[in-house]
């Protein structure tokens, strides 16, 4: 008995007190760590060298990044910090892996419509294109973004306008060029671009905001609701400057 | 017949040995990845799941070659079995040919029982299959085969630990040659371009069997691209077979 005691309980008690006082100890160190404003990425190496240490397994790499953006968003989203490291995150994700179409239009609406970044979300976008220059989509969401976040119809249309001029363009690019040029009712329009956008997403994030804006801009449309902020705030259409309300 | 023998002996060695818990470590990490990350994927469930699954397939592959390829020879040296062995009517060629035949067996039942649970975590995430990945895990084999051949030539001549050693840094290396290329066009060091240069041709082209990316992303893989990736492998394997002979043979086992 003694010598089971000692063989296998007192080590294991041990042992469950060290891993108990472990977790402890790092609890207590993460309470009295400074603040920073980006807690979660405190160093982030080049797309080049992240390349060359991934020893052909970028993918994976680029995936665990992927998650690392999402997450992050996720908790910049609770108030948990800043979004400082976004840009990076996502350009690293997009670097590792070119061809992931997902990375671009997610970095790229965040960064337009939560950091009012618009040019960063257009390069983003611009670089998807260069690296796949018949995949329709990535003019498709500039116009998107021109439309929905900066407002501008002019710079929307020519967008949509060469997302149908891609050879793998579908219907819908061609529909939106021509719906974004003609003078259909502003807030109808917009209903029908975040429709688009909430049934053909793959991203949850992007459906649910999607979603939000269509229950507002109905709500809007039918008069049980006041136009919201964001939709009434200055655009520019046609190349000049007015109200949304003047429309 | 005698290096079937050598082979089958070779293959029960790393069943003895549990080289098949890997299998188990790869279908934990691919359920784990596939349950508890991929709702946190955010539209790349499919990529996920796709990229882990034969990224996996090929990590713990290169695995099994490095640590039973490693000891192959050694363990036999060291236990004097060898020379049991080479004093009946077995060629030394027969005899590496019987190890890395067995060897091979292994990788290939390994890589079987990984594919058919990287299709298991396909079903169970309700993402479609793609005949592209098996052509990846195809070529992911064929690499396998040729770095089989490099662990079997060092260990034709040095010890466990070394052989891993070379072997990784002909992994690293082969998969790295691509950047080593573009460094070559764009150094002014003409001594350095032209190291570059001679590296290249010795080194083995690990890139021709990575066709994961286009797998995953539905690109078509060309049927010329993998039949010269074939063809590379078979003859880079045998130089190495027949260089393993070649110091085998002047080796003398006291």
């Amino acid at each position: 008995m003694s010598r089971v005691l000692l063989a296998w309980v007192v080590p294991g008690l041990v042992a469950a007190a060290a891993f108990v006082g472990g977790d402890a100890a790092s609890d207590r160190a993460r309470s009295v760590r400074p603040e920073d404003p980006n807690v979660g990425v405190s160093y982030l190496p080049t797309s080049e060298a992240l390349k060359l240490v991934s020893m052909g397994y970028e993918n994976v790499v680029a995936d665990a990044l992927w998650l690392r953006t999402v997450t992050y968003y996720g908790a910049w989203a609770k108030g948990d910090h800043g979004l400082d490291f976004f840009r990076e995150l996502t350009h690293r994700v997009v670097d590792l892996d070119p061809w992931f179409v997902e990375g671009y239009k997610f970095g790229a609406f965040v960064l337009a419509d939560d950091l009012d970044r618009m040019d960063e979300a257009h390069a983003l976008l611009a670089k998807g294109s260069e690296r796949m220059p018949n995949n329709w989509e990535f003019p498709f969401n500039r116009g998107l973004l021109e439309y929905t976040v900066r407002l501008d119809d002019r710079e929307a249309a020519r967008w949509f306008r060469e997302a149908a001029d891609t050879p793998t363009a579908p219907e819908m690019a061609h529909r939106f060029a021509a719906f974004v040029s003609s003078r259909a009712g502003d807030l109808e329009k917009a209903y029908a671009l975040w429709r688009f956008v909430a049934e053909t997403t793959p991203n949850p994030d992007m459906r649910a905001k999607a979603e939000e804006y269509m229950e507002e801009l109905a709500a809007a449309i039918e008069g049980t609701g006041p136009v919201p902020e964001w939709a009434t705030r200055r655009r520019v259409i046609n190349g000049r400057v007015q109200k949304d309300g003047d429309v | 017949m005698k290096i079937l023998a050598i082979a089958r002996n070779t293959f029960r060695e790393a069943v003895r040995d549990r080289i098949f818990a890997l299998v188990g470590a790869f279908g934990v990490v691919l359920m784990a990845s596939t349950i508890v990350l991929s709702p946190l994927s955010v539209g790349a469930q499919q990529k996920l799941v796709a990229d882990i699954g034969l990224a996996g397939i090929s990590i713990f592959a290169v695995l099994v070659v490095l640590f039973v390829g490693s000891g192959l020879v050694h363990k036999e040296v060291d236990k004097r079995t060898i020379m049991t062995l080479l004093s009946k009517p077995v060629s030394r060629m027969e005899y590496l040919l019987g190890k890395y035949l067995g060897l091979l067996i292994t990788i290939v039942a390994m890589m079987a029982m990984m594919t058919v649970l990287f299709a298991l975590a396909l079903v169970v995430t309700g993402t479609q299959f793609e005949w592209a990945y098996l052509l990846s895990i195809g070529l992911t084999l064929c690499e396998m085969i040729l770095i089989t051949a490099v662990v079997i030539f060092f260990s034709s001549f040095t010890g466990p630990l070394l052989t891993a050693l070379f072997t990784m840094g002909i992994f690293i290396s082969g998969r790295m040659l691509s950047d080593l290329l573009d460094f070559a066009h764009v150094t002014e060091n003409p001594v350095m371009a032209n190291t570059v240069n001679v590296l290249r041709n010795v080194l083995p082209n690990l890139d021709l069997f990575d066709v994961r990316t286009a797998a995953v992303h539905g690109f078509p893989i060309e049927a010329g691209h993998v039949l010269w990736a074939v063809v590379y492998m078979a003859l880079y394997s045998i130089g190495l077979v027949i260089a393993a002979e070649f110091v085998f043979r002047r080796r003398e086992f006291k």
